[in-house]
């Protein structure tokens, strides 16, 4: 892609020549969300890490997280969204045993959104990287549960 | 180790300026000769320029040699730009302030500016999500009002904190802005106004935030024996602190009603000048959104936890107060040039102590203090006072 211009790219760069947390990207393309451990410390990371941020180890192990977790806090953006992403803007911090993830809500009715609510990973595709390969973000959809009247 | 002392200061007008990154720089310049005719550039012996987004909205990097000669400076001590979000301009302070105290400058200018407004406001916008987590929410769509309207929730949920209280920060702002020929917002705003004022991101509304401001602010720091020389009222920087939790939200205490970084680097402040919050007679507090102010009353010990939404509600941050918040009208009603905005409040503090301010003047003004943030884990407090 030779107009692509890295300072207009809202987008992390995934592949394996342009980070090292290329893994966590390869997996979410699989529809699994896991994060970096470091057994030295006895330490799952969020976000994933390069190096362990108490001991600056780089000897880190990837580990699967589940794919559910319950709404901490959110917000729901009407006014002032960036170009290019989509309105009403649902952004939530997800507990998932103990690591507070932040994303974006998708396919959700805003005024069903509250603290407490079970969420679960639903990937996203984006926008592709200067060599054409698909790109996901980690978002999340609310999971629909059957009404008990 | 020297004390330290601000000597001069100027201000352009923020707002939406039809003026380029160097046209704010050269404003600022002028207004500080005008008010200090007798200290020349070439008597200036180092910069220190604050600025957050230059590479995205005036495609300039290498700041400091630029403002230098606009401003007809050549620095023979010290030559750097600072960059630290929304705190840059106090960040710069604090360099040029250690620098002078070390022995490495004397007479030193801190310039903030900034140029937001482009010719398409979706570049505006689009630019605001630099400043957060590219790779973990920024790539979401993030930008500075949803981060901190996660506080506002969490506030409102554990403390009862309500959207009236939250709109009469603006309410307070916006009139003590309406007497700032500087600022952005000149008319005021009643509570109905705020509270009808549309949605921006959950709880937080269009008057709770502060707006996308150009402007430029300028001090003049200089060590205490220089001072002397240079004003008959220099303002002394007693005290300062500061504190960086975290980056990402996800590496925040998950209580985002609560920040212990700015309880830090307060306490810093308030403990190397020996005072304490019932001693502070003003304070330029960071208002990028009406909750920072209230949650900055509580961590800043003005009122106890909890009591912010309250505090403000009853008065006790307005003048005939405990303490007078935000004179010149905080971000919400000036506006906030990202990098302009730290040395504006120092301006302001600088007027202030020497009886300056005008319509805003804080009766017996004797001691100042500035916040700054630049995220809810990442803070900065000034101390500021007549001797």
């Amino acid at each position: 892609m030779s107009d692509y211009l890295r300072a207009l790219d809202p987008f992390p760069l995934q592949g394996e020549k342009s980070t090292r947390l290329a893994p966590f990207y390869a997996a979410l393309r699989q529809g699994k969300l896991i994060t970096t451990f470091c057994a030295q410390c006895d330490r799952r990371h969020w976000p994933p890490r390069v190096v362990c941020p108490v001991c600056l180890s780089d000897n880190l192990d990837w580990v699967g997280l589940p794919r559910c977790g319950r709404i901490h806090a959110f917000t729901i953006q009407e006014t002032g969204v960036p170009p290019g992403f989509p309105r009403p803007l649902i952004f939530a911090v997800v507990d998932i045993n103990g690591l507070r993830i932040f994303t974006r809500l998708v396919d959700a009715d805003p005024t069903s959104v509250r603290r407490g609510l079970e969420v679960e990973l639903h990937p996203s595709l984006v926008a592709p990287d200067p060599q054409g390969e698909d790109r996901y973000l980690h978002t999340f959809a609310v999971i629909r549960e059957e009404r008990h009247d | 180790m020297h004390r330290v002392a601000f000597v001069g200061a100027g201000l352009t007008r923020f707002g939406v300026r039809e003026a380029s990154l160097r046209d704010l720089v050269a404003e600022a310049g002028q207004a500080r000769f005008a008010s200090q005719p007798h200290l020349m550039p070439q008597d200036i012996d180092g910069l220190v320029v604050g600025a957050v987004l230059p590479e995205r909205t005036a495609f300039q990097s290498h700041l400091a040699p630029l403002v230098a000669e606009i401003l007809g400076i050549q620095p023979r001590s010290l030559s750097a730009r600072t960059e630290h979000m929304c705190a840059s301009g106090s960040v710069g302070i604090r360099y040029a302030y250690a620098c002078i105290a070390a022995g490495l400058a004397e007479v030193v200018m801190v310039v903030g500016v900034e140029k937001l407004n482009l010719p398409n406001t979706a570049e505006a916008i689009l630019n605001m999500g630099a400043g957060v987590d590219r790779d973990w929410e920024a790539c979401f769509g993030l930008t500075a009002p949803p981060a901190f309207a996660l506080a506002a929730q969490l506030h409102m949920a554990e403390y009862g904190t309500t959207e009236e209280q939250l709109a009469h920060v603006a309410v307070k702002n916006h009139a003590h802005s309406s007497k700032n020929p500087y600022a952005h917002f000149r008319k005021g705003a009643t509570l109905e106004e705020v509270v009808c004022s549309r949605m921006i991101a959950s709880p937080l509304r269009l008057f709770m935030c502060s707006p996308i401001t150009d402007g430029a602010a300028a001090v003049i720091v200089a060590s205490e024996e220089r001072a002397k020389d240079l004003t008959d009222k220099p303002v002394y920087i007693l005290g300062t602190g500061q504190a960086v939790h975290g980056f990402s939200i996800a590496s925040l205490d998950p209580d985002y009603a609560s920040w212990p970084a700015l309880r830090q680097a307060a306490a810093k402040a308030y403990g190397t000048a020996g005072i304490g919050p019932q001693d502070i007679d003003f304070a330029e507090v960071h208002d990028c959104f009406a909750i920072a102010e209230i949650i900055a009353y509580e961590e800043l010990g003005f009122c106890p936890k909890g009591e912010g939404g309250r505090f403000v509600a009853e008065g006790r941050s307005d003048y005939g107060g405990d303490v007078v918040v935000n004179p010149r009208g905080g971000l919400m009603g000036c506006g906030h040039p990202l990098g302009a905005t730290g040395v504006a409040q120092a301006v302001e503090a600088f007027w202030q102590l020497r009886g300056e301010a005008g319509e805003r003047q804080v009766a017996n003004a004797c001691i100042g203090l500035t916040h700054n943030n630049s995220g809810m884990g990442e803070h900065v407090v000034m101390l500021y006072g007549r001797e």
